[in-house]
């Protein structure tokens, strides 16, 4: 089978091996070096990732802003890319998606706001 | 028999949640101002949201994928931010001026002050959204939405020369005060042809978990739940044009509105307005909030849906708050809501271009629908009427901020 990049990788929806969201390949990252062919690695997930892919002047304030609100700093999070194991419309990874640094941000989300209100 | 129940339903469902308060201020303003003449205007936006709604439902149905995950997936996220920013402001204005026919329903009912009633109005969507499911709130929001059929009794009960009415079908130039003609004709257009509707429809049609086989009783429904639904702006507009017109009311101010259905129903027509008005402003403050929600977690591919607790989908709960919250900030701060109503339903004809051409992209491409593509009259009727929705828009829009 052949894989674009852009169209079946980039910007799809990542879901953990029970089928819940992990977010978007916001990023696909490619290997390189001398003794080896080029190899596609890992799936990048992260504000910063998506500041990288905006013309330069909204560059600053999306990494900013994603430093500020993001609760481990902006650094992109990386899924293993031979961890597929279902590949189409959404793209299923063969991991454990509740402890995943993925949804550390809906984590945090639920514990510092939404867990607060009554009747959560 | 299961599929006529589920067809009528849907009819049911969409004729309901049709009137808010955009199409209505939009249609009694075209009444009181232009008589009959605008009602081309109604049924041109209604054809259009008879195709478009019918597409996000056959996108859901056939790629399993809501439109804004699949726009998105389509143009990749440096595009898809354009219609998430421009979508995602326009709905919190759209629900600003929603919350103000709220209130004004409730200073109806009660007699109290303007205020206090937007905090009180936005608590009570967002608790229904906290607690409530996604088939309580669509199918609650379009039964109670169905008292708006108050306004097509109304418009029988004044005996309307109905072939006049027809003529107000075709569109024919102003004869008077042009500028304000063509910028009533762009907000009805923007009213009817709501973009929220869309990212709603097609997340519901997921939620549901549409497949292949639901593509032809969507065309029924779509069709059908919306002739309707744009019938009851075509009563408003009939109504408002017999009651405002020879009394010589021009509608400057919200509550002028209020009294349309007092000559014909007496006290009860005020009542049954202020039920109207109040119902279809709250079903659809609970439509755009949720709308808002669908499109930035699906774009950003966070868990989605109505029908778990807040806390297991954190984000997407974040986001009606939060959207709820500013469209009571801008009511609060006392914008005039009859403005604010006008001025987001223009301004939705000027971005529905940012909106449609990628959708409609989406829609012809075999990746995405398959067989199920469209066809060339759908895509003609819709850059049409956007295309003149968008020009009538961009040139009125100026026209009506340096007039006012």
């Amino acid at each position: 089978m052949e894989i674009a990049v852009v169209r079946d990788l980039l910007d799809k929806q990542l879901i953990d091996r029970d089928g819940e969201a992990l977010g978007r390949a916001d990023g696909v990252v490619m290997a390189y070096s001398a003794d080896a062919p080029p190899r596609i690695m890992y799936f990048e997930l992260g504000a910063q990732t998506l500041a990288r892919r905006l013309p330069r002047p909204f560059q600053g304030v999306l990494a900013w802003l994603g430093h500020r609100l993001s609760p481990r700093g902006s650094s992109p999070y990386r899924l293993e890319v031979s961890r597929i194991i279902q590949l189409g419309r959404t793209i299923k990874i063969d991991i454990d998606g509740t402890r995943s640094a993925a949804r550390e941000t809906e984590r945090w989300v639920r514990d510092h706001i939404i867990g607060r209100i009554p009747g959560s | 028999m299961k599929k006529l129940l589920e067809i009528t339903l849907g009819i049911v469902t969409s004729i309901g949640g049709f009137l808010e308060v955009g199409s209505l201020a939009t249609s009694a303003q075209a009444g009181a101002a232009f008589g009959y003449q605008l009602i081309w205007a109604i049924v041109l936006g209604t054809i259009c949201l008879i195709f478009l709604v019918e597409m996000s439902g056959r996108l859901a149905a056939v790629s399993k994928q809501p439109l804004a995950g699949a726009m998105r997936d389509r143009f990749g996220y440096p595009f898809f931010l354009i219609p998430l920013v421009a979508m995602s402001l326009l709905g919190v204005l759209v629900l600003a001026s929603e919350l103000g026919g709220l209130s004004l329903a409730l200073q109806l009912v009660t007699g109290a002050s303007f205020p206090w009633w937007a905090p009180l109005g936005a608590f009570a969507a967002w608790l229904l959204l906290w607690k409530g499911t996604f088939s309580i709130i669509e199918k609650g929001a379009s039964l109670f939405g169905l008292i708006t059929l108050v306004f097509v009794v109304a418009a029988f009960r004044l005996h309307p020369d109905w072939t006049r009415a027809a003529a107000g079908a075709l569109p024919s130039m102003p004869r008077h005060e042009p500028m304000r003609y063509w910028f009533i004709a762009v907000s009805i257009m923007g009213a009817s042809i709501a973009p929220y509707l869309l990212y709603f429809y097609s997340a519901g049609a997921v939620e549901d978990k549409w497949n292949e086989t639901d593509v032809p009783v969507n065309r029924i429904t779509a069709t059908f739940g919306m002739s309707f639904g744009g019938a009851l702006s075509v009563a408003v507009l009939v109504v408002a044009a017999l009651v405002l017109v020879p009394r010589g009311i021009r509608i400057e101010r919200f509550d002028q509105i209020a009294l349309i259905l007092t000559p014909i129903m007496g006290r009860s027509g005020f009542f049954l307005f202020a039920a109207a008005l109040g119902i279809a402003c709250f079903g659809a403050m609970l439509e755009i909030a949720l709308s808002v929600a669908y499109l930035v977690s699906q774009g950003f591919g966070w868990k989605w849906t109505e029908d778990a607790r807040p806390r297991d989908v954190a984000r997407f709960s974040l986001v009606y708050t939060a959207t709820l919250i500013g469209g009571a900030i801008i009511v609060i701060v006392g914008v005039d809501p009859l403005a604010i109503t006008l001025m987001s339903m223009a301004l939705t004809s000027a971005l529905l271009p940012i909106a449609i051409v990628p959708f409609l992209i989406l829609m012809n491409d075999p990746h995405f629908v398959g067989q199920h593509r469209n066809g060339w009259i759908s895509n003609t009727v819709v850059c049409a009427i956007v295309g003149l929705a968008f020009v009538l828009a961009v040139v009125s829009i100026p026209l009506e901020l340096m007039g006012s």
